[in-house]
């Protein structure tokens, strides 16, 4: 389906919408909540859509589909925004607010909080995090995206949990853990 | 316990994209399909008016072809115009004729060299029978051990006209 889609939207208006509306959401979703800034986060999308529509009659259907393909692009400018401008952590403007999340569901944990430790993570395991537990992707679909074997991934996953325990003060942890159990 | 157990119970806040979602996909469209369909149309409309002139020009005048071909290929061949004179038309510029009148002179000289009236040979072929008054001969003179002067005497049916 994608394929046919991606095919006809390097020449026909209509297709590149529903290309458009189908991969949009999920890539904004994305970026917007590594660099938790609406500016930059549009600033970023945008350049992964300029670049792939720039490229689009480059993009063979071979190895990985038209999303991990979109995924790696906005990796790579997050990366670059990151590296460039090395304010990862001078980034105040906060874009969530806690009253986003509906009340009643109070089994969920607050995302404020472990973002503010996991964004000390390296970029690598950041993106690793929020594909495993906020995206609920498949380790399969990940290997597809950062073009690593699920093995290694698995593995990698494991030291980035282990990472960011660390990055937790013990008494805040010790209060996570209570509230888990 | 771990974080992973924690991890697996956060949910991200919905962050809706709002107005621009659209604004971006406007952009999008403009730099990849607007910009490409204006001036595609165009092109397109002026190349193929440039091939049907070119194909017409061909049809209409396939000297221009030639022409074309020697301002590419190589120096343009020189082409003598023929003039067409009517019928009782006088021509002003005549072209030249084909024999100057140097070229009959010298012509005839060389005929008359092998003519019967030349006087070097008169003598020698007037007893003979065989030649009949009004008509051309061509005699060569070849030379025989035995018979000594042996001539051989062809009749010309035909003579060419000189101007």
């Amino acid at each position: 389906m994608d394929k046919d889609l991606i095919l006809q939207a390097k020449k026909d208006i209509r297709y590149f919408d529903k290309l458009y509306e189908e991969h949009f959401p999920a890539i904004f979703r994305f970026v917007i909540v590594r660099v938790n800034n609406r500016d930059i986060a549009e600033e970023i999308v945008s350049n992964v859509f300029y670049k792939a529509m720039s490229k689009l009659h480059m993009f063979r259907w071979r190895s990985i589909p038209f999303s991990a393909w979109l995924y790696r692009i906005a990796i790579s400018e997050i990366s670059n925004y990151f590296r460039k401008e090395k304010r990862q952590r001078k980034i105040e403007q906060q874009v969530f607010d806690e009253s986003d999340i509906p009340q009643e569901e109070e089994e969920y944990f607050s995302y404020e909080f472990v973002h503010q430790y996991i964004k000390g993570l390296p970029q690598s395991d950041q993106d690793l995090i929020y594909f495993r537990f906020f995206e609920k992707k498949s380790f399969s679909e990940i290997s597809e995206i950062v073009g690593k074997k699920e093995n290694t991934l698995r593995v990698n996953l494991h030291r980035a949990l282990r990472k960011l325990e660390k990055l937790i003060p013990e008494e805040v942890l010790e209060d996570v853990y209570q509230k888990v159990s | 316990m771990s974080i992973k157990k924690y991890l697996e119970n956060v949910r991200v806040p919905e962050t809706p994209p709002g107005p621009f979602s659209v604004r971006l996909k406007y952009e999008l469209r403009k730099e990849f399909f607007e910009r490409k369909r204006s001036w595609y149309p165009a092109f397109a409309t002026a190349a193929a008016a440039m091939m049907f002139l070119l194909v017409m020009g061909f049809v209409m005048r396939p000297d221009f072809a030639h022409n074309l071909h020697y301002a590419f290929a190589g120096e343009k061949e020189v082409v003598e115009e023929v003039a067409q004179i009517e019928p009782g038309e006088v021509m002003v510029d005549a072209p030249e004729p084909f024999l100057t009148e140097e070229d009959i002179y010298l012509a005839n000289q060389r005929i008359g060299n092998v003519s019967v009236v030349n006087d070097s040979v008169q003598g020698e072929v007037a007893g003979f029978p065989h030649l009949v008054e009004g008509k051309s001969y061509i005699i060569r003179r070849g030379t025989d051990e035995k018979k000594g002067n042996v001539y051989y005497i062809s009749e010309v049916k035909k003579l060419p006209k000189m101007y």
